[in-house]
């Protein structure tokens, strides 16, 4: 139990911090495996020649921020404009399914609603656009990259939402916010006032982690992103599958700038919240100070602001909410043209449904389908079981020892846990990959596992540290008591009551693992595949209903254990009352 | 107890204690909140936080306790909430106190000294049942059960009535103290309200004297 944590820091991060200097050596021109022992700036100059470079790093910022800002502002007005109402409860239904929904699917679907011959152009024609034929907007379709964002902002509104949710509540601040409403401030006031501070606060790392994504992801870059210029993380991985092997000297180099742009963009923000924090203060103080000195506007001018100031609130409340059911129903079509599609016969455009359906490709294709779903199932299980129990005994040692750790070491160790999320996935599994080739380990199924795991460690870390910490101690301390020690402890009464927890962690991990798309095709080299690596690989001009069954299996396995997770605390406590509302998550 | 003390940041909470218990007495310690009434119970359990620092012997039967851990004491501990386990029925809670200890003790034994509990705090047929589905008297007095089935050798009762209302807590205090003379256990009872101290007929301390004062050893 005390080397919980060291082995779970081993396990965790050294592979990451690895990968990072693996990626490093070879851009400075040292690459053992090819024989090169010099120093040297070639492959960096070599870089930064490279046609496109400069385009491509400004546009991937630009989309990158886009994505994270305004799924910022949507997760924020929500909660000013609805903190502590049913609103957010009713969200809270409709966009925790879209969290299980992997990136890629999602991307395909959104290319399937808005692709020249997708679902939207469909629906108005040949009625308002009068095309009979898809139209020919192939040639770079979407140059400011919209779809791309678009599928981001999808995926992070449902993961930022949820997240602040869970701050809030660990904050206890609805009820600071009707204490603030009570003063007389409004609802709003009282939201940026008294909750935002705190809750930005908690929201920061995982915002950073979002920010990152943005920046780096694969999958959604493949599917959605236009090829001129190209997203950085996709310039970096044609690098990457250069066949040269002098060209690796020049992705490491890639790599090595994309940790850099990443920094530079949590730096950024960085500022920009300071920024935002000195106005925000100096505009209270101007205000304090008017009201000090009287020169408070006459009544008429007062007038007119409270009502400009009502109509603006009203706006904001509109826009915020409709902006939140935007959300849910984009990720809803796009999800639900997936099965359409696996299951069309014939479809010509423009019809709006399939002319014909069948099951055939299901029947068809079920070789093709079932190996790599297997393998999805196998590395999502391997994996989150590991990470699991790594947790649970980490969490426990914790628990244990709880009064010798300081808030301050708590801190640290969350910061740790944000660095696979932050650090660009590309980047760091390419130094893994480098290092494997130097140490000539060829890439097998306990390593994919392992890497797997890397990633879905701190969402179950995450998920399940404030259910394991928010237990009632005297029940630990009553059991003892009575004669149990700390290990039959653990599995008597702790584990039996957080199971509940457990599962939905358990389950979390699966949808992170199904979903992830780098580790299988950066480290297994096409030697292995996934429903994920499949159905991006396919999604540029291959079958749609194949796509479509893919990404639809993406969707539903993840769904299909948080549905367990529910099912079986219940079935399990189904004569205990107490533990069948017994769910913090 | 042999000199036992208490400081935080050398502010002294409990200074130089020595108190005898005898079996089935109840010694009463009165004391407003943060007058350090957490932290003596917590030393005597063993789980003093490390911030706060103890020092003294625990002696019961003579056996020395004072390093052992938490779950070798022997010690019961009631506290205002009944914190009966919530995925258990009532019948397991008794039982699970039966188990901790015993290795090889037969289902039929168990079973036996549940349902003699169970009658005993007026609770017969109620094994089968979810705790949550309990009035706050009767899980209150399963609370006591599950306790005293573990045999503990001291009671450690921090404030078990204040969750109660009026009625109800003069009942459950009865209980309590009846339980505690037919068991013979040596008990603390920590608590704000002199009603508590009153009905409990033993010796009281209160905390703010126990901070400056140093008790003889040997008072009974």
């Amino acid at each position: 139990m005390k080397f919980a944590p060291p082995v779970t820091l081993l396990l965790f991060l050294v592979p990451v911090l690895c990968g990072v200097g693996a990626v490093l050596l070879p851009a400075v021109g040292y690459f053992p495996a090819l024989d090169l022992y010099e120093l040297s700036f070639a492959p960096i100059k070599t870089l930064l020649r490279t046609p496109h470079l400069t385009s491509s790093i400004l546009f991937t910022m630009r989309s990158g921020f886009s994505a994270t800002v305004i799924s910022c502002a949507i997760v924020f007005a929500i909660f000013a404009s609805f903190s502590g109402g049913g609103v957010i409860r009713s969200l809270r239904f409709m966009l925790a399914p879209l969290l299980s929904v992997p990136h890629a699917a999602v991307a395909l679907g959104i290319g399937f609603l808005f692709a020249p011959s997708g679902w939207f152009i469909r629906i108005i024609s040949p009625s308002i656009t009068g095309f009979s034929e898809p139209p020919l907007w192939l040639i770079n379709p979407d140059p400011y990259g919209i779809l791309y964002i678009l599928a981001l902002v999808i995926k992070e509104v449902p993961f930022l939402f949820l997240i602040a949710l869970a701050a809030q509540n660990a904050d206890n601040s609805p009820k600071a916010l009707i204490t603030a409403q009570g003063f007389g401030y409004s609802r709003r006031a009282a939201f940026f006032h008294v909750v935002l501070p705190t809750l930005y606060q908690r929201m920061r790392l995982p915002i950073y982690a979002v920010l990152a994504f943005s920046l780096t992801n694969l999958e959604v870059a493949i599917t959605l992103a236009p090829n001129r210029p190209p997203l950085f993380s996709r310039f970096l991985l044609d690098l990457y599958n250069a066949p040269n092997l002098i060209e690796q000297t020049i992705a490491a180099s890639a790599a090595f700038i994309q940790i850099l742009l990443v920094l530079i963009a949590i730096a950024i923000w960085r500022s920009a919240e300071i920024l935002i924090h000195k106005v925000w203060r100096l505009m209270l103080m101007q205000k304090k100070i008017m009201q000090y000195n009287g020169t408070q506007k006459n009544t008429a001018q007062q007038k007119i602001s409270s009502s400009t100031k009502y109509i603006c609130a009203k706006a904001t409340d509109i826009s915020a909410g409709a902006s939140g059911i935007a959300v849910c129903i984009l990720g809803v079509l796009a999800i639900s043209l997936l099965p359409i599609w696996s299951f069309a016969k014939v479809w010509r455009f423009p019809a709006a449904m399939p002319q014909e359906w069948s099951s055939n490709l299901w029947l068809e294709a079920s070789s093709r389908i079932l190996e790599p779903w297997g393998l999805s199932l196998l590395l999502a299980l391997a994996a989150s079981a590991c990470a699991l129990v790594l947790c649970a005994l980490c969490l426990e040692q914790e628990t244990r020892n709880k009064n010798n750790m300081t808030e301050k070491s708590l801190d640290k160790a969350i910061f740790l846990l944000y660095l696979p999320l932050v650090i660009p996935q590309t980047s760091f599994l390419f130094g893994i990959q480098i290092l494997l080739f130097s140490i000539a380990v060829p890439v097998n199924l306990i390593i994919l596992i392992w890497a797997h795991m890397i990633f879905v460690l701190p969402y179950i870390f995450i998920s399940l540290g404030d259910n394991w910490r928010e237990l009632d101690k005297r029940y630990k301390l009553t059991a003892q008591t009575l004669g149990y020690s700390d290990n039959r402890i653990m599995f008597r009464i702790t584990i039996p009551i957080l199971l509940k927890p457990l599962l939905t962690a358990f389950a979390l991990g699966i949808a992170v693992s199904i979903a992830l798309y780098a580790p299988t095709v950066l480290l297994g080299a096409g030697r292995f595949s996934t429903i994920t690596s499949e159905a991006i690989a396919l999604a540029s001009g291959g079958d749609r209903r194949l796509v479509g069954a893919f990404a639809l299996l993406q969707a539903i396995t993840p769904c299909f254990f948080f549905v367990l997770a529910l099912l079986i605390p219940h079935i399990v406590w189904r004569k205990r009352a107490f533990m069948a509302g017994y769910s913090y998550s | 107890m042999l000199g036992v003390s208490i400081s935080i940041d050398g502010n002294r909470l409990v200074q130089n204690l020595n108190l005898r218990v005898a079996s089935g007495e109840i010694v009463v310690f009165m004391g407003a909140s943060g007058s350090g009434k957490s932290s003596f119970l917590s030393y005597l359990c063993g789980t003093l936080p490390p911030s706060l620092q103890g020092s003294g012997r625990i002696i019961i039967d003579g056996d020395d306790i004072t390093s052992l851990p938490v779950h070798m004491r022997r010690i019961g501990l009631l506290f205002q909430d009944d914190l009966l386990f919530p995925h258990m029925s009532v019948g397991e809670n008794l039982a699970f106190a039966l188990r901790a200890r015993t290795t090889k003790k037969n289902k039929e034994a168990i079973r036996k000294s549940v349902t003699l509990a169970l009658q005993q705090a007026d609770l017969a047929g109620f094994a089968e049942r979810d705790p949550s589905s309990l009035s706050g008297g009767q899980k209150a007095r399963v609370s006591v059960m599950r306790c005293l089935l573990a045999q503990p050798r001291v009671l450690l009762l921090d404030e078990p009535f204040s969750r109660l209302d009026i009625p109800l807590r003069k009942n459950f205090r009865k209980f309590v103290f009846r339980k505690v003379i037919e068991q013979r256990v040596p008990t603390i009872l920590v608590t704000h309200d002199p009603a508590d101290a009153q009905a409990s007929g033993g010796k009281k301390f209160s905390m703010e004297r126990l901070a400056i004062e140093k008790l003889p050893l040997g008072e009974k």
